[in-house]
Formats: C-alpha cells, structure tokens, sequence
C-alpha cells in the first residue's frame, strides 16, 4: 500500500512544472502487447457476458446493453420536445449505437427500452408515445418497436 | 511506523466525517461512486490527473487541441493505460451516495459525453468538407467508408439475389435501378451550400445539426454503390475473409441442425430486412451501416454454403503498414495472447451462438477474436509488430471513390471551400469557447467538479456527495489537492490505492530477495530487471518515487545523467532526429521538481505486467 504525500505547502514553481501537461492525453503508444492485454481482457469478459446471458436475459439486459439503453435513454430525453424531426432521429440512433460497436440499432431490442426509458423521464404520457413526431420512422423499423419502446417506458 | 500512525488517524477521521455528513430523512446511501486521483509521472498529464468511475465506467476530461473533451472509457482500459502502460500509482476514494444521485450524475455526465460527442463530429464533418471540395476541384478520390467491401466484378456472386427479388416484389419492377438513377443525379448536381452559423454549444443538450455537404455526398455515394453492388452481384474483396473455425466446431461436416447455422441463418433473415428496409426508406447516415449489412449477409451466406464459419476481417491490410520487427520480449506476450485468443474463439465458436435471438455484439466479438488471432499468428511467423488497437469496432471497409459531381463551376469550387474552411474554423473556435481549457480555471479538475455539481440543482450535491467543492477553489485545480479535499469534505467510505505496475512488480520481487538487493539493482535504470528505458520517459539513472530526504541528492545525479545525455544529444542531433537531445532536455526538466524532494518522473513500460 502506497501512502501519498501532500507537503503542507507547495511552491509555484513547482506547481508551474507538474501541471506543465497536466490533463493532456495519455493514450500512450498503445502497440503490441498493451493490445495484448486489453484484447484479451475484452476477449475473455466478452465471453463470459455472452456465457452468461440466460442470466442477463432474466434480469433484461446485459451490463453493456444497459449502458446503451441509458445512451439512448439519455438521447431520447434530450431531443424529446425539440425540434428534432423524424428524418434525423433515427441517425441519432445511428450515432448512439456506432459508440457500442452497433451497426443495426433498429434490430436492438435495447434500442426501444431505451427509447421508452426516455420518454418516460421527459414526461410524455404513455398513451402519446406513438404521437411523437421525431418517433415516426422510428416506429415503423421494427415490427414490434411500439411494444419494446412501451416495455422501457414501463420498466 | 509513522505511516501506519498516519493511516490510523486517517481512517478515524474519516470514521468521524462520516458521522458528520448523515444523510437526512430515512433514506441511506447504497449506491457508491469513485473519485480517482492519478499519480503524476512524465508525458502527458504530468500534473497528475483525476477522473471518477461510476460502475465500470470512468469519466474523464482531456485537453483536446485547445478545449476540454470529456472521455468514457472501460475501467479495464483506463486502468490498462494509466496503471500498467504509464506505470502510474491510482488512488480512489469511494463515496457513498443514493441511487437515484447516481443516476442523477450517470444521466449527466453521459448525456454530456453524447452532446460534445456529436459536436465534435460535426467539426469534422465541416472540416471534411474542406477536403471533399478540394477534391471535387482536382477530380481525386475521396474516403468512403464501406466502399471497400466489395470487388467491382459484375455477375460473381448471386448471394444478393433474394434481397433483389424481395425488393421488386414490393416496391414494383426497376426499383433498383430507378433509385440508382436518382442517387446518381443527386451525386452530380448536389452543389455546397454553407451550413448556417449553430446556436450557442450547450454542454449537456443533444445538438440537432443538418447533415454537411460531405455527409450528403458521402451517404449518397453510399447508397448508390449498394444498390449497384445488388443489381450487378458484386462479391467481397479477395483476402477479406477469415475463416474462424468450422460452422460445427464438434463435427466438420454440415449439420443443417447445429446452433450456429440456426442462429446464422436467423442473424441472415435479420439483416435482410434491415437492409431492404433501408434501401426503401433510407436515414441521414445510413449509407455505411448498409454496406457494413450487405458485406456481412454475403459473409454469412458463404458460411452457410461451405460449412466454414467466414468473418469479415476487422484488421486487413496489417502486414502493408510496416510497424518495425518484433522484439524477441515482445514474442512472450504475444504467445500468451495467441492462446488466449484461440480459446476465445473456440469459446465463441461452441458457446456463444446457443441464443435464440441472434446479437450482432456476438458476432462482431467472433470478428474480433478471429481477426486479432489471424494478425497476431501472422506477426509472431513473420516476426514484425502488430497494432491491435484499431479493431475497436466493426470492420469499415474503407474505400475511395471520384465523385462524380459537376454542379459547381471551376471558379466556384475554390470559393466555396475557402467558405467551408471558414465554417470549420467559426465552429472549431466555437467549440474552444464553450469548452475553454485553461490551466488553473478549466482544466481535467475543475470541469469533472463542476459536470459533477451541475447533476444537482442548487446545492443538493451537498446532500448527495455529503459536501460541496468549489471548481479550482482552494487550490483544487491541481489533481493531488483536490483528492485531498475530496477526502476530507465528502462523504467517504473508503479508500485504495492500485500500486503502478513498477510497484507491484517491486513487491512481488521483495517477498522474494532481501529489500536491499532489490534496491541495489531496481532503484537505477542501468540494472533494473523490471525497468528497461523508453524514448519519452526522459534521460535518467535513479528512480526517486520512494526515496524522499534523498530525492534531492538522487535528482542531482539524475540532473547530471541527463545533462551528459543532453551533451552526447548535441553531437548525435544530426543523425538520430534530436531525439537523444530531446530526452536530456527532458531529463534535466523532471530532474528540477526531485531537487525540491518532489517527484514526477516514474518511468513507462510498453508491456504487460506478469500478473
């Protein structure tokens, strides 16, 4: 265990030479082996999520798809009331999801809870949610949309 | 001694001020947060640095060319980079707070990470206009993502066909050709029209913006070349396939039954209506994501002909981009992760397609696991280095293309990109006002404490976090002081320290030899074992983290290390770029702070610890 050391007083000058970069970025040359290890960490985590669906499935989501339904949720409660139309909307989706290493957000049941989650936080009565402007093409991408977008809503 | 003392009256005191900090009414905090301190050390944030991890996840800000730029990463990748890459000691402190404060913080620090996001983007596509005019100027070709995918070869696949028969079916014969027509129409007369100056940034409002001329030209190209890509039956480009195993991993012969060719066979049916869908009623940005489909349902269509299980290659072209030789250190973690991959496939492969429901994150992970094994088998036989970084995300099939588009004369053309540069340059400036990143007021500490405290309205972070912190107030813009701070005023539960990778391995070696031997050969860059010196770490010989009443007599010898390095850099500046000059420059500067028994510099590695 490593104790950290505050001196009770600094002197400017060297404050003037730790903050000398401070907050740039440190994304390093990430090469070969750093790869290596985030490859196989992401690898073998990725394995044990899918392993371990069925009890994602019961509890909804898996932890990924979870932060992307609040991405989405997020979005949807941001553009809700704007001016965003239906010709834009999906793009947004399109955006959120790319960030996930989604390609196909409209197959993503995740995609509608989160939208659902969404409206709800915006206030939008559930009985409004097909009314929504901006939900049109939405609406008509996936057969069942209405129905995952009212089970976020609901949950 | 004195540290444990220390580490006894710190623990009461937090005891105390956790008592002193009740939450009121009935409800008690369940749900924690971590406020993360990051040693400094040399390179980039060489102040130290904050950032605070919510689950998982961790938000943190960068400078970004002139302005703060919030980041989310995956704890398993900041900790990868700042832990054991940048050898830096992190220091948590977990503070206890309601459920819905959490969200309440999730909600804003995500909802701002999508808003700048997409500004960003924005500039980017306002800068990428700048290039698309220039090319349309001198007739080059411009990047096209999804492009390619596919050989422009006409009738060699028929893999496409149903998508085509479905598509007439319902939206009446010529369809397809039509659309092309169009698209094509639209590719040449689309002329530019300056986008309109965007209202004030809002850091935590999604942005609505109209797509640029690049984005309109791109898509449209993108579109059109899917559509030729069905009517002609163009197939994937030779070499861009891997075959991750067989369809049946238990059998190689085809077993029409078997889980992986139900679930691609269902995963098929899925992106064919995905694309039909997008063919008809196509979305601003569509254009990419449906080549990205249309490459994908060919890929699994062979995988169901030939009983191979074919992915599209995430990393092609890797042996083209010479990265230098693999070190024979280097082959050691390589090995490792070759096997680890191996088993994630074959993993992937028994496992991973028993779902009912087919999920593209799945199969994109297969595309993963398949191409970053094929790379790294590829470097270790060929002994060159290898860059798997870039396959984060799914394959892009990038392509180039000369757009044909005639709507702008060649007078206009230079005009017109003088007027885009312009646009990027109002909105890059835009982007530096409202996201200004200045050394002591808006910097990585003062904007993470007010992204923060702008989750709560008017002084309910007080009640949330059990205190309130000024952005930069009481010197809380430097990173290590506003750790401080954050133990003493809010409501702590607890704190850790995750030794650097050079400190763990330190500890491992000191159960093992007497604590002298190991700072005999350990404590100086010449004999250490753990340490192997890396451009960038600057010129130095002691390393001075643990030593405190020596720093300064170790900075000396530090000092003059780097300024004979810095001599030796004067005469070597011709052949070697500066860079030995650069390290003794660098070398004498970190050099500075250990002769005020301060220090920065820890070294870096550029390998995996063992553990």
């Amino acid at each position: 265990m490593h104790m950290i050391r505050f001196p009770a007083r600094f002197t400017p000058c060297v404050i003037a030479l730790a903050m000398l970069q401070a907050c740039s970025f440190s994304d390093s040359s990430i090469s070969i082996s750093e790869s290596v290890g985030s490859s196989s960490e992401s690898s073998a985590s990725s394995l044990a999520s899918s392993g371990s669906s069925a009890s994602s499935e019961a509890a909804g989501l898996s932890k990924e798809k979870k932060a992307y339904r609040d991405d989405v949720a997020n979005l949807t409660y941001s553009v809700s009331g704007s001016s965003m139309t239906a010709r834009d909307f999906p793009n947004a989706l399109a955006r959120t999801a790319s960030q996930f290493k989604i390609s196909n957000w409209s197959q993503e049941k995740a995609t509608f809870y989160g939208i659902g989650k969404g409206l709800k936080r915006a206030g939008v009565a559930k009985e409004n949610i097909s009314r929504q402007p901006f939900l049109s093409n939405v609406l008509t991408a996936n057969k069942n949309a209405l129905s995952y977008i009212e089970s976020g809503y609901s949950h | 001694m004195i540290l444990l003392n220390r580490w006894r009256r710190l623990t009461a005191s937090l005891a105390l001020l956790w008592m002193l900090h009740p939450v009121t009414g009935a409800e008690h905090p369940n749900e924690s947060l971590e406020f993360l301190y990051i040693d400094a050390n040399t390179g980039g944030s060489s102040g130290g640095h904050t950032a605070v991890k919510l689950d998982d996840t961790v938000y943190h800000f960068q400078n970004d060319e002139g302005y703060t730029r919030l980041a989310r990463e995956n704890w398993q990748r900041f900790r990868l980079v700042y832990n054991d890459v940048d050898n830096r000691n992190i220091h948590g402190a977990k503070i206890a707070l309601l459920s819905e404060d959490l969200q309440r913080i999730r909600d804003r620090l995500g909802l701002r990470f999508m808003a700048q996001n997409r500004q960003v983007d924005y500039l980017t596509a306002l800068q990428r206009d700048v290039s698309f005019l220039s090319a349309l100027e001198s007739h080059a070709p411009v990047q096209i993502v999804g492009i390619g995918f596919f050989d422009r070869r006409a009738h060699q696949t028929s893999d496409f066909k149903d998508i085509d028969d479905a598509i007439e079916i319902d939206h009446g014969p010529g369809f397809i050709r039509s659309e092309r027509l169009r698209l094509q129409r639209r590719l040449e007369t689309l002329a530019y029209v300056p986008p309109a100056k965007p209202a004030r940034l809002e850091p935590d409002r999604y942005p609505i913006y109209d797509p640029t001329f690049s984005e309109q030209l791109e898509d449209s190209y993108a579109h059109w070349f899917a559509l030729t890509a069905i009517d002609q039956g163009w197939p994937l480009r030779d070499g861009l396939l891997i075959e991750a195993g067989p369809l049946d991993p238990t059998d190689t012969a085809t077993h029409s039954s078997h889980p992986n060719r139900g679930w691609l066979t269902r995963y098929r049916d899925q992106l064919r209506e995905a694309i039909i869908r997008t063919l008809v009623s196509p979305y601003p940005g569509s254009g990419s994501p449906l080549l990205l489909s249309l490459a994908r349902y060919q890929a699994i269509s062979l995988s169901l002909s030939t009983g191979k299980f074919l992915v599209l290659d995430v990393l092609p072209n890797q042996s083209e981009r010479g990265r230098g030789e693999l070190s024979e250190a280097d082959k050691v973690p390589l090995r490792r992760l070759i096997s680890q991959l191996q088993k994630t496939v074959h993993g992937l492969l028994a496992e991973g397609f028993r779902q009912p429901e087919p999920d593209e994150s799945v199969y994109h992970r297969l595309e993963v696991a398949a191409s970053e094994l094929k790379e790294s088998q590829a470097g270790l036989s060929q002994e060159r280095a290898i860059q798997l970084g870039q396959s984060d995300g799914p394959p892009k099939g990038i392509g180039y293309a000369v757009i044909p588009n005639h709507a702008m004369s060649t007078p206009q053309l230079p005009r017109a990109r003088a007027v885009a540069a312009q646009k990027a340059q109002q909105f890059l400036e835009q982007m530096q006002t409202a996201y200004q990143y200045q050394l002591i007021t808006h910097n990585c500490v003062t904007e993470l404490v007010r992204a923060v405290n702008s989750s709560f309205e008017q002084g309910n972070e007080t009640r949330a976090l059990g205190g309130h912190l000024d952005p930069g107030a009481e010197q809380s813009f430097v990173p290590f002081r506003f750790f401080e701070l954050v133990r003493q005023r809010y409501r702590v539960t607890g704190t850790e320290t995750l030794p650097s990778q050079r400190n763990r391995r330190l500890t491992q070696l000191n159960h093992e030899e007497s604590d002298w031997k190991v700072w005999a050969r350990e404590g100086n860059t010449l004999t250490s074992t753990i340490y192997r010196p890396r451009l960038g770490d600057s010129a130095f010989l002691m390393f001075t983290e643990h030593a405190f009443w020596t720093r300064p007599l170790l900075g000396t010898l530090n000092f003059g290390y780097a300024l004979a390095t810095t001599s030796a850099g004067l005469l070597t500046a011709p052949t070697d770029q500066a860079s030995l000059l650069k390290e003794g420059l660098f070398g004498m500067l970190f050099s500075i702070p250990e002769l005020g028994l301060w220090n920065i510099r820890k070294g870096t590695f550029n390998d995996m610890s063992p553990d």
